[in-house]
């Protein structure tokens, strides 16, 4: 067995005393291609930051080469010999591709002039190495996607990386470029280099991958040596069983069933746009939750944004069996549509502004009058029935939202659709990076809102939260609804399988409305 | 009552109005010129141009942009009024009605071309201001014009002790307060400010909005430039140019922050009278005018100083 070029051992991370890594013990070893697989929110990109020294571990040490290392930034992680790949690499465009391989190293004489005869001739050694026939001088602009993987390749190497990591590098590949990118990988390994590769494409990752490691919940499942594990399996580890609180569950059981019979309050037929989605049909009732989930990329998140007139789309939408356009959100709000964001710093919050201006942020109009606002006591009142509502942690309508919790600012987030009154709610990701007490809330409030009668869509990467809160789940792969499950008669390992489109589409797309 | 005093001293123009307090308390107890009531009376005149015209630059700054052409647009003002105001009163009021249209009308422009064509608000202002100062030079190459006795006049007023334009500004605080504080479009103005997308996936029309806070920008602008023409008695092409840079200062060190839609307009008029009121204290002083510059520069820094600490203990404290 070859030595390890880096260990990681017993390693920790914590967000806001939420733990995202527990316990990883892991070793890379030199020669040696190490698939890394598992759910979206697993822990494999918080793994590679600790890596590339963009996060620091609160527990457990880094050997690099047999020596305990802490790796301060990713600058000091290529001195170490660690090479990070990106899905969005890191080049200039406006650059040639030998000035973006010696970024920041530029071989360079005394008055620090750089010697371009240098430059080049190392730039070209390592051009042949990856096998990317272009001049030194080619703008990086000019290259194809495929060009630039590899100049990103090269790029490491300058660095002499003893490893190197490489996110999802498949993904924008068509076929035989991805054969391609496999040689040159193999290539790596016999150089005595580690690499790391991590991908959605179950064939590939085994195909190419010595070893490869099941991450799940920020654990390490298993690490195996690839010909001994077989798909299933591999998708059997990375979902895992069911880990749900009775607690929960029982106060989630859904209580009032919305049946075939409750008409649709949404419709949404041959929604399609010319790059994220096509021709998804489906329809949503009254005191309905239905989730949507896909491997990251898949147009989810696109299809929600079109329903929130923040994405043109062509195709129709109903809502209470009227057609509704809409250009833009404010439109949607007039009939009753809000959206509960994923980025919810960004684009649901004024961080520095208080709840209370949060709260009424959508609803300015309704407490004004002739555009002056009433800010007496009754319209307080309101905003703290609102924040109780949410079972928000302070009732104190004056502090700074940014002083809040990130479960409390989804509330507060959330208190503001509310406060529109609305018949549809939209939530992307809604408890991304919120606490497990702040996640029950959230569970049961949307359930409420469920049975007081409203349609609800959740986007989410998470399946068990799918599992959990949701009447159906729409799998979206590649931009189509591909299958449809019934919460209550589906399991982690078929939806997994329809997300990674290992499951042939039972069904006829079209025929997932299920209200016509 | 004690949970109020902390929430007062915290607000973000608290540091400004302490700085202001400190340094009026010197003056006054330094100079005996300074304290004169002749001259407080003066201070007062003096600081009503760059009161007003910062106080459409707050609007313009809780929108999450600047506005870097008010300067441009009171030198337009001020030629404008010199060379078409006549003694009438008719005259007088469509000479100045036009002369606030022309305010509304550069900072709808900036507000479109910032918004619709998405061209960042400091470019598209700075090139507004070298269009306006050329025209305004082109229209009047040397100051002077005319301007009515009658017009003038409204500077000198007084009401017991108070002098007019003192008022005026005051009115104009209050109005702004109000607007920012207590409509729709203010709160619409500082929830784009204080996060552009989160307002509008909030259903809030970001263009609206900025627009309307452009618009109010030239039109404070546009009445600093009346109210110049009236204090000056002549029009004049170069008036305007300190004050685009002159009332950011103001803004910025009156506690509004950089796209956070915090900020109240009170703070920016005390820093407002703090910048006049240093020019005058050290002309007192018999410093010369080119330290005047550095210290004015000192001054901004430690004003954006204390606002930093200000934030860092306030949220150190949560």
């Amino acid at each position: 067995m070859n030595r390890p070029f880096i260990e990681a051992r017993g390693v920790s991370k914590f967000f806001s005393g939420v733990r995202v890594l527990t316990d990883v013990s892991l070793s890379f070893e030199s020669g040696e291609v190490h698939g890394l697989i598992g759910e979206n929110g697993a822990g494999k990109s918080t793994l590679i930051k600790v890596l590339s020294g963009l996060y620091r571990p609160e527990e457990g040490t880094l050997l690099v080469k047999g020596e305990p290392k802490v790796i301060r930034s990713p600058s000091h992680a290529a001195e170490l010999g660690v090479g990070v790949i990106h899905q969005e690499f890191d080049l200039i465009p406006q650059m040639t591709a030998a000035q973006n391989m010696y970024l920041g190293r530029e071989p360079a004489g005394r008055l620090g002039v750089v010697d371009f005869a240098v430059l080049h001739s190392n730039a070209r050694r390592l051009l042949e190495e990856v096998r990317l026939s272009i001049e030194p001088t080619t703008l990086v602009r000019a290259l194809s996607v495929e060009q630039k993987q590899l100049l990103a390749i090269a790029k490491a190497l300058s660095r002499d990386a003893g490893l190197i990591v490489m996110d999802e590098p498949t993904a924008a590949l068509n076929g035989a470029e991805i054969g391609r990118l496999l040689d040159i990988v193999r290539g790596l390994r016999e150089g005595g280099r580690s690499v790391i590769f991590i991908s959605h494409h179950m064939e590939e990752v085994l195909e190419i991958s010595d070893r490869v490691t099941v991450l799940r919940d920020g654990r390490v499942i298993a690490t195996r040596p690839s010909s001994e594990i077989s798909e299933s399996e591999a998708v059997r580890m990375m979902t895992g069983r069911e880990r749900i609180q009775k607690r929960l569950r029982s106060a989630l059981d859904r209580t009032i069933s919305p049946g075939p019979g409750k008409p649709a309050v949404m419709s949404v037929k041959n929604l399609s746009h010319p790059k994220y989605f096509h021709d998804v049909s489906f329809s949503l009732r009254r005191g309905e939750i239905v989730g949507m989930v896909g491997l990251e990329g898949q147009g989810q998140r696109q299809i929600l944004r079109a329903l929130y007139g923040d994405m043109r789309a062509s195709g129709a939408i109903e809502i209470d069996g009227s057609p509704a356009a809409f250009k833009t959100p404010a439109d949607a709000l007039k009939r009753g549509v809000v959206f509960v964001p994923e980025e919810r710093k960004e684009e649901g919050l004024c961080l520095r502004l208080d709840i209370e201006q949060n709260v009424t942020l959508s609803t300015l109009k309704d407490r004004s009058a002739a555009g002056v606002l009433k800010l007496g006591r009754a319209a307080r009142e309101e905003v703290r029935r609102c924040m109780s509502d949410v079972k928000l942690s302070t009732d104190d309508p004056s502090r700074m939202v940014h002083s809040l919790s990130g479960g409390n600012q989804q509330k507060v987030v959330i208190a503001k659709c509310l406060a529109c009154k609305p018949t549809i709610l939209l939530f992307s990701e809604p408890t991304r990076g919120i606490d497990v007490g702040a996640k029950e809330d959230i569970y049961l409030l949307i359930r409420a809102l469920a049975d007081g009668g409203s349609g609800i869509m959740v986007v989410s990467g998470d399946i068990s939260e799918l599992l959990l809160v949701c009447d159906r789940i729409l799998v979206v792969h590649a931009g189509r609804i591909t299958k449809e499950f019934e919460a209550e008669n589906a399991d982690r390992e078929h939806i997994m399988r329809a997300m990674w489109g290992l499951e042939e589409a039972l069904i006829d797309p079209k025929g997932v409305s299920g209200g016509q | 009552m004690k949970e109020r005093v902390r929430k007062a001293l915290l607000t973000p123009s608290a540091p400004i109005v302490f700085i202001t307090g400190i340094v009026l308390l010197a003056a006054l107890a330094a100079s005996e010129s300074f304290r004169s009531p002749y001259n407080l009376n003066n201070v007062m005149i003096q600081m009503a141009a760059l009161g007003l015209v910062s106080l459409g630059q707050s609007f313009a700054v809780l929108a999450g942009d600047v506005d870097l052409c008010v300067g441009g647009v009171i030198s337009v003002v001020t030629v404008t009024a010199a060379s078409l105001m006549k003694d009438s009163l008719s005259s007088m009021i469509l000479t100045a009605s036009l002369a606030l249209l022309i305010g509304i009308a550069v900072g709808t422009a900036n507000g479109i071309l910032t918004s619709l064509i998405k061209i960042d608000a400091m470019v598209t202002t700075f090139a507004s201001n070298s269009v306006l100062l050329g025209l305004a030079l082109w229209l009047m190459e040397s100051p002077g014009g005319y301007i009515p006795h009658a017009w003038m006049k409204l500077t000198e007023a007084k009401i017991g002790f108070v002098p007019g334009p003192l008022l005026i500004l005051t009115a104009f605080v209050a109005i702004s307060w109000f607007v920012l504080d207590r409509t729709v479009v203010g709160f619409h103005i500082r929830a784009v400010g204080g996060g552009e997308q989160s307002a509008y996936t909030s259903g809030i029309s970001v263009m609206k909005t900025k627009i309307a806070a452009h618009a109010a920008a030239g039109f404070f602008a546009a009445l600093t430039g009346l109210y110049l023409s009236a204090r000056m008695g002549s029009g004049d092409a170069l008036s305007g140019t300190p004050f685009s840079l002159d009332s950011m200062t103001a803004v910025i060190a009156g506690g509004t922050n950089f796209s956070t839609g915090v900020g109240s307009v009170v703070g920016t008029t005390v820093a407002a009278f703090l910048i006049t009121g240093l020019g005058n204290i050290f002309n007192h002083m018999g410093i010369s005018t080119y330290w005047q510059y550095v210290l004015k520069g000192l001054l901004l820094v430690i004003a954006v100083t204390a606002a930093a600490l200000r934030t860092r203990f306030t949220e150190g404290g949560r």
